[in-house]
């Protein structure tokens, strides 16, 4: 290559320049020989009548066709004969003619052009071929593949046989043909090269996103010959850029502070976060250390910290103070972590500032809060310790001087009168019971509910067992499903079951066979316990009133009860989390359901009720 | 043979009445003194200021916890303190079924609790069994007799 390099300037170093008008047409002829311009000069002017100068100097490359001989004296190459012409004029058979005589009067042998493309095309395609970018060019009427290189090959996962001579059609999906077409299209009529930054197209591997240009190859009128295409795959740089947009809009959109630091605590990135949570905007902090922003109190545990954090790579997040650019002092709580090069080399530190005002106020407010209905229970418990003690004393007066005057005074009694004493002293009694069952339903709500795996069968069947002791004349029917497991408090639940079972113990009384059954069906995922009796039952109507304090559906003379059993039903299972409920219909028994919450928040657990 | 006192710290007077009818009609034979607060119980226990000439400790002290001027829970504490009434029966009896007071009432050391029951038939049989149990059956350490 260098020897034909040296050959080649040797020829290019004189230039014979001839002129025809209007056209332009340069002959040019280069030699190595001895032969002198004047010698030239004279030889052309009396050959073709026209006056010509001899051009001496450096070759210009051609810009136009171009048709060349080489001038050959025996074996050796020792000159070149060409004809050059402008953009506006082919090289034409006439041209040929002209310059075979020039050749003849110069009086040099003309050979054959050699083909010396053959090489330089085999040079250019081995280029093109190995050009990792697709390269294609397309016929300019049809625009069907002419050529196409292995990049392309491998891009579209189809062999070159399968493209060439076919067009977008063939290959694509309509709407994308057509798009490709169109800018095919755009690119030859405006003759100039048309940019596709972003495209998609369908390939054997799925869809690639192109960065394309398109080139109009025009022929010497300008009519466009071939459309050169060269694409980049940028499918996976916009998958990377995809990513690194999302992450930058995250960060810009982040509430919290997103700074990042140098290993030694420049900030080298700043959000809008940052800028509210410090008042500080970017341009102005970036750049200064860290540390302009921690208060002197809070320096050394901040340097403590980064040296954790770069001796083991890790921190946990911490609650600490940082100071704003107006001096206020914020409390936020600060994530910390090393960014890493591809080495794995630490380039930066990242940190996550969240302003924890609010949160902080919160926790105060809940403490605060908690701390008054602490008082509130004191101050509930002094109260129901003075309904124990003080509102029982007079009952107990009441009905013992009204026994003293059934004893003491029986002679001067009439039977109306030992009535009158009997009901005055039932009901203080009564009374008793009532105050009694408020003050079990308030220490019931005081108490904590402690949360444990409990075995309700065996509880209901306990409270079953209590309640055949305690009437051993009654024929009750119970059963009670095995193996019934829930969560919950034990001792809450047994009085629950309790006050279920005696409801319906009460309520069966009348019925020549009572049945009670204890029994758990599932509903929506959901698991409902019940307790069934074959009773006295209850009007659907007044459903709303069973749970009420106080409230009874029965007269006391058919069903005894102090009306607050099924109140103190329903706040357990409430402070379990579930709900409780009933069905029936008079004369027809009843079923009473509840539920007991399977995920429970402590808070909802321990939370006294008001 | 004369029986040592009871002492009943009551300041209700229905109550006290109620009580003594009760004792009464249980046939215990002891006599009973009634102290209506703290202050005089504990005059009494010790043998001070009114109650200086009281001679022999009560056999039995039935205790009510909520008192005017001394409170039940402090007139046990303070006799549990003094070496002279460390080891005397104090039956608490009172309207309180708290469990704070059931718990305060054992560590401070009560021989019994009692609540007393609305209905009087039943206080009756309450004072009768306690009279039973604490006057008859129980047997006092020597240093009481």
């Amino acid at each position: 290559m260098a020897d034909e390099g040296t050959t080649h300037a040797a020829l290019h170093s004189m230039h014979l320049r001839w002129q025809v008008l209007p056209d332009v047409v340069r002959i040019l002829w280069e030699t190595r020989g001895q032969a002198t311009l004047a010698a030239v000069e004279a030889r052309l002017r009396e050959a073709l009548g026209v006056t010509c100068t001899i051009h001496l100097g450096a070759s210009t490359p051609a810009a136009g066709p171009h048709l060349a001989f080489p001038i050959r004296s025996g074996d050796q190459t020792v000159g070149m004969l060409s004809v050059e012409a402008s953009d506006a004029h082919t090289v034409s058979e006439s041209d040929r003619a002209l310059l075979a005589s020039v050749a003849d009067i110069l009086g040099v042998p003309l050979s054959q052009p050699e083909r010396d493309s053959d090489h330089a095309d085999k040079f250019l395609d081995a280029i093109i071929e190995n050009i990792p970018d697709m390269i294609f060019v397309k016929d300019a009427a049809g625009l069907a593949f002419k050529k196409f290189n292995r990049a392309g090959e491998r891009l579209l996962g189809v062999a070159r046989e399968a493209l060439i001579g076919k067009n977008d059609y063939d290959l694509f999906p309509p709407e994308q043909a057509k798009f490709f077409q169109e800018k095919d299209r755009n690119t030859l009529n405006g003759k100039t090269m048309v940019e596709i930054d972003e495209e998609p197209i369908e390939t054997a591997t799925g869809r690639r996103w192109l960065h394309t240009k398109k080139v109009p190859v025009l022929d010497v009128d300008g009519s466009p010959l071939y459309l050169l295409g060269i694409s980049e795959d940028i499918t996976e740089k916009k998958a990377d850029e995809e990513a690194l947009r999302r992450l930058a809009a995250l960060v810009d959109s982040s509430s919290d502070a997103i700074v990042s630091t140098s290993p030694d605590g420049q900030i080298t990135t700043w959000n809008l976060g940052a800028e509210k949570l410090f008042g500080f905007r970017a341009e102005e902090i970036i750049g200064k250390h860290i540390s302009a922003l921690v208060p002197p109190s809070r320096l050394a545990e901040s340097r403590a910290v980064t040296q954790r954090l770069k001796s083991t790579g890790a921190v946990v997040p911490y609650e600490t103070v940082r100071r704003r650019k107006d001096g206020r002092e914020v409390d936020v709580s600060i994530s910390s972590s090393l960014i890493h090069d591809r080495a794995g080399e630490v380039i930066g530190i990242s940190k996550i500032v969240r302003d924890i005002t609010e949160l902080k106020r919160a926790e105060l407010a809940v403490v605060r809060a908690r701390d008054v209905a602490e008082a509130a229970n004191r101050e509930l418990e002094s109260f129901s310790y003075s309904v124990a003690h003080d509102l029982r004393a007079p009952l107990r007066a009441i009905d013992g001087f009204s026994q003293a005057l059934l004893e003491d005074c029986a002679e001067v009694l009439n039977p109306e009168g030992r009535d009158h004493l009997d009901r005055v002293r039932k009901n203080a009694q009564h009374m008793a019971q009532l105050i009694d069952a408020l003050l079990a339903l308030s220490r019931m709500t005081r108490s904590e509910v402690e949360r444990a795996p409990v075995d309700l069968s065996a509880i209901a069947q306990s409270a079953a067992d209590t309640l055949k002791r305690a009437s051993p004349q009654r024929k009750v029917e119970v059963t009670v499903q095995e193996g019934l497991q829930a969560t919950g408090d034990a001792r809450l639940l047994s009085i629950v079951f309790t006050n279920l079972l005696g409801n319906a113990w009460k309520f069966t009384a009348k019925q020549p066979v009572a049945r009670i059954d204890v029994s758990c069906v599932e509903d929506n995922g959901r698991h409902v316990y019940r307790v069934r009796d074959n009773g006295a039952g209850f009007d659907m109507a007044f459903a709303g009133k069973l749970f009420g304090v106080f409230q009874r559906l029965h007269p006391v003379a058919e069903f005894e009860g102090t009306g607050v059993g099924l109140a103190t039903v329903q706040r357990i299972i409430r402070r379990h989390g579930g709900e409780v409920w009933a069905q029936s219909s008079l004369g027809d028994g009843a079923t009473f359901c509840f539920t007991l919450s399977e995920t429970q928040s402590p808070s909802e657990m321990t939370s006294p009720q008001p | 043979m004369t029986h040592s006192a009871i002492l009943l710290v009551e300041d209700n007077p229905n109550d006290e009445a109620l009580t003594l009818r009760a004792l009464k009609r249980s046939n215990v034979a002891n006599p009973v003194v009634v102290a209506r607060d703290g202050a005089e119980a504990l005059d009494y226990l010790f043998a001070r200021g009114a109650h200086a000439a009281r001679e022999r400790l009560p056999q039995l002290v039935l205790l009510d916890l909520k008192l005017p001027k001394i409170d039940g829970l402090d007139v046990l504490k303070a006799l549990r303190a003094d070496e002279r009434t460390r080891l005397l029966p104090v039956v608490i009896l009172t309207s309180s079924l708290e469990e704070q007071d059931l718990i305060r009432g054992y560590s401070f050391g009560a021989n019994s609790y009692v609540r007393k029951p609305v209905d009087f038939a039943e206080f009756v049989e309450s004072v009768r069994q306690l009279g039973m149990y604490w006057l008859v059956l129980n047997e006092i350490p020597p240093a009481l007799r």
